[in-house]
């Protein structure tokens, strides 16, 4: 996995450290995808924000396309940004150094949350997408969401997410919660439900994906142990969290 | 000794990160196979440089890998040198990584001796029977995260190497091959089958494409991962050598 940028920051506002995790992930997602050669079209992505809007969050060259090769996704950042970082010197001393990488999604005005249309969308788009790569893997929608949805009930859209499918299997959601609460406690792809004391997280809890026998091993692989039973489920996670558990649904390869 | 050496890459790619090299230098044979790991940067130029230099080692008899320390500097120097967006600055970063397995063989002592570094592996067969395994001995034990060398100094790959020793006379066959196909010999020889025996015959260029077609026949079936795929035989021929086409092994298709 390549570098974190930045530590648990104290005090970043949630829409930040989602558009953080999601800059963070595509950047790693591009770098896996990378040979000498350049960078294999393993991926089709697309980022669907939902707030004052529902559409493509791509900024930039990317802006309003709905699914997009992950090679054009390297070469069509939207701007570059350069930041100093600390870290462990040589010699353990702390050395601060300055950084750039490339940014793609930006924060998110807060407003209110089309969560169901959000959904919709994304069925529509995969939907077409299973229907013309039946022999691909079968996709993978990593649902990121600090509250609950204003316009209904998400659980039947995240239902018919989950029933599309390619001939290698059915779609994989992740549903990832970032809490209100810093106090809380960061639960990652959770076995049962308890120790949920909301309905609106056990709902994401019970609607997430089971992990397949390969996210299972890349999580073995970064220090977790699952079980069969574990789900596609992150609940107050800080970026880095997230991150894992975005790269734990996306690496290239095998997905079963 | 009659050599064929054979390079095939994963399906759907163009260009193998394997090497495979066999070099005879005042009569001492040196052969290695080097398997680059697709997911690190340039490992293809890493397995190059490790089989070139262990087998350029010439008359050198200690039984060990090559001088990394060198190959790093010689890698990085390269690396740095290509121009390269900023996703491939990240990935030269993460640097190369790859298995390797390296025999040198003395005939005029009837000895070999073999260095490892993870998945790659050495067969040795006499009268049809497989008498060494080196450095895996069990098809079970070819894992999902293997051991690397690495142009990082700080994966020290290198703490797991591995040597063996030990004699060889006419009629011997040595194969040397990356994991994949290591990992299909070693579970047909535990199902009961002499996997040797449709190895053995191929040489020359028309050898090279008849194990093209095999190994993408065994792709197929499923018998065999999808990976690149690298093989050399040596053969030291005795004085009454025959070479007999067998039946071919189950999972390959006539044409």
């Amino acid at each position: 996995m390549a570098a974190r940028f930045g530590n648990r920051d104290e005090g970043v506002p949630k829409s930040e450290g989602v558009a953080n995790a999601l800059n963070n992930l595509l950047r790693n997602l591009i770098i896996t995808c990378s040979k000498s050669d350049g960078v294999r079209n393993y991926f089709h992505v697309g980022v669907i924000g939902y707030g004052a809007t529902v559409a493509p969050a791509w900024k930039g060259r990317l802006t309003g396309h709905e699914l997009v090769p992950i090679r054009d996704v390297a070469e069509n950042y939207a701007r570059m940004v350069e930041t100093r970082i600390t870290e462990p010197g040589f010699n353990g001393a702390p050395i601060s150094r300055a950084v750039t990488y490339p940014v793609w999604v930006e924060p998110q005005a807060q407003g209110s949350t089309p969560m169901c249309q959000a959904l919709r969308y994304a069925y529509d788009i995969l939907n077409g997408w299973c229907i013309r790569n039946q022999v691909s893997h079968p996709p993978v929608v990593v649902h990121i969401t600090d509250g609950e949805a204003t316009d209904g009930n998400p659980a039947p859209q995240m239902t018919s997410l989950t029933s599309l499918k390619t001939n290698n299997g059915p779609l994989v959601l992740f549903n990832v919660l970032l809490s209100s609460s810093k106090d809380a406690k960061p639960t990652s792809f959770p076995d049962t439900s308890e120790g949920l004391a909301d309905p609106y997280s056990q709902m994401l809890y019970t609607e997430a994906s089971l992990l397949t026998p390969h996210m299972r091993q890349v999580a073995w692989e970064h220090g977790m142990t699952l079980t069969e039973e574990s789900k596609a489920f992150v609940m107050n996670a800080d970026p880095s969290l997230v991150v894992l558990a975005l790269e734990i649904g996306t690496r290239p390869g095998s997905v079963y | 000794m009659l050599v064929f050496s054979a390079n095939i890459p994963k399906e759907g790619e163009t260009a193998s990160e394997d090497c495979g090299l066999a070099q005879e230098t005042k009569g001492i044979y040196r052969v290695a196979v080097a398997d680059g790991a697709t997911s690190s940067f340039l490992s293809g130029y890493w397995a190059e440089l490790l089989c070139q230099s262990y087998c350029a080692s010439g008359e050198e008899t200690e039984n060990s890998l090559p001088d990394l320390s060198a190959l790093r500097a010689t890698w990085h120097e390269y690396a740095l040198a290509q121009p390269m967006p900023w996703y491939m600055q990240e990935k030269l970063k993460s640097g190369g990584a790859a298995a390797f397995v390296g025999i040198t063989l003395f005939p005029a002592e009837n000895r070999w001796q073999a260095v490892g570094v993870g998945d790659c592996c050495l067969f040795q067969v006499r009268d049809q029977q497989l008498i060494t395994s080196f450095p895996v001995e069990r098809s079970d034990d070819f894992g999902a995260i293997p051991i690397l060398l690495h142009t990082d100094p700080a994966h020290r790959g290198e703490i797991y190497t591995r040597t063996s020793e030990g004699t060889f006379q006419a009629g011997d066959t040595f194969y040397l091959m990356s994991d994949a196909l290591a990992a299909w010999f070693l579970r047909e020889f535990e199902q009961g089958r002499e996997p040797w025996n449709w190895l053995k015959d191929l040489k020359g260029d028309s050898g090279i494409s008849e194990f093209l077609r095999r190994i993408r026949s065994l792709r197929e079936g499923g018998r065999l991962k999808n990976d690149d795929t690298t093989l050399i035989h040596l053969h030291y021929p005795s004085s009454s050598d025959t070479r007999v086409r067998d039946s071919l092994p189950e999972g390959v298709t006539e044409e």
